[in-house]
């Protein structure tokens, strides 16, 4: 083996073990999904197909929010292990308006969101290898017309 | 805007089982989109005018005002990364968030860490009571 491919295989091999070191968190902001105005094309993107419905998810929100400027939402989930968490309006321009990774934090999220319109507000949970989902309609009488 | 315009109010509370930790940060989450309410006054295209400059909301479309909102706010105990949250303009203006995190302790050290689109980024730090 020649010194450079044993210099680069090696740098492959730490660079595996560094990421498949438990605790390691490497997560990036997904720019793209942050832009697309398509449900399909968010879920494609962030490898989010076919959720299969789940009572272990919880949205709160109000059934009637005055102002779509600023809806309360808070998601409880009770599935096993839960790493990640969408949160999506489907009226709005973009609809993707959180991506959550849970580290060490207990899987709740309380957030003020925007509502552009009467909406469905879907969540969506990354579980032990599946993707989870669940859907609240809220009715929106002044639209907090944003991203 | 500047960072030092950026305000955060946050408190972490030990309780049953845990700590919460809740947090309002001070941000126009200014989508750029036309017509939106920002700081109680309707986006408006004098006001574009006088602020300057070509801009362009994440959806590509010319707006009325620079895009200005929170793209990441993350949460660290201790030092260690507890959860991160990842968002767009959909995020109210002055948001809150709100967490649980387990084993909580008095005494630990809670940090918010935020960035926005402009990539300016900031922190606060409370003690869990």
């Amino acid at each position: 083996m020649r010194r450079r491919d044993f210099l680069e295989n090696s740098s492959a091999l730490l660079l595996a073990a560094i990421f498949a070191t438990p605790g390691f968190a490497r997560t990036v902001r997904e720019e793209e999904a942050f832009r697309i105005g398509s449900l399909e094309a968010i879920y494609s993107r962030l490898g989010a197909r076919s959720p299969k419905e789940s009572e272990g998810i919880r949205i709160e929100a109000p059934d009637v929010a005055e102002d779509g400027g600023r809806v309360r939402v808070v998601v409880r989930i009770d599935l096993p292990a839960p790493e990640r968490l969408l949160l999506l309006g489907d009226r709005n321009p973009i609809p993707l308006m959180a991506d959550v990774h849970f580290l060490k934090a207990e899987p709740v999220l309380e957030i003020d969101v925007r509502l552009a319109d009467t909406s469905r507000v879907h969540a969506l949970v990354f579980s032990r290898g599946q993707w989870y989902g669940a859907t609240r309609q809220v009715q929106v009488i002044a639209g907090g017309c944003s991203g | 805007m500047t960072v030092k315009d950026i305000l955060i109010r946050m408190m972490a509370r030990v309780v049953e089982g845990g700590m919460q930790v809740r947090a309002q940060l001070t941000h126009p989450m200014d989508s750029g989109l036309p017509g939106q309410v920002i700081q109680g006054r309707v986006q408006t295209f004098d006001r574009y005018l006088s602020e300057g400059g070509a801009a362009v909301s994440p959806t590509g479309r010319q707006t009325l005002s620079p895009p200005h909102y929170l793209t990441e706010v993350r949460l660290e105990i201790n030092g260690e990364p507890a959860i991160i949250v990842y968002v767009g303009p959909a995020v109210s203006q002055d948001p809150l968030f709100g967490w649980r995190i387990p084993h909580g302790r008095t005494g630990d050290r809670v940090r918010l860490i935020w960035r926005n689109n402009l990539g300016e980024t900031g922190h606060a730090e409370v003690i869990a009571q």
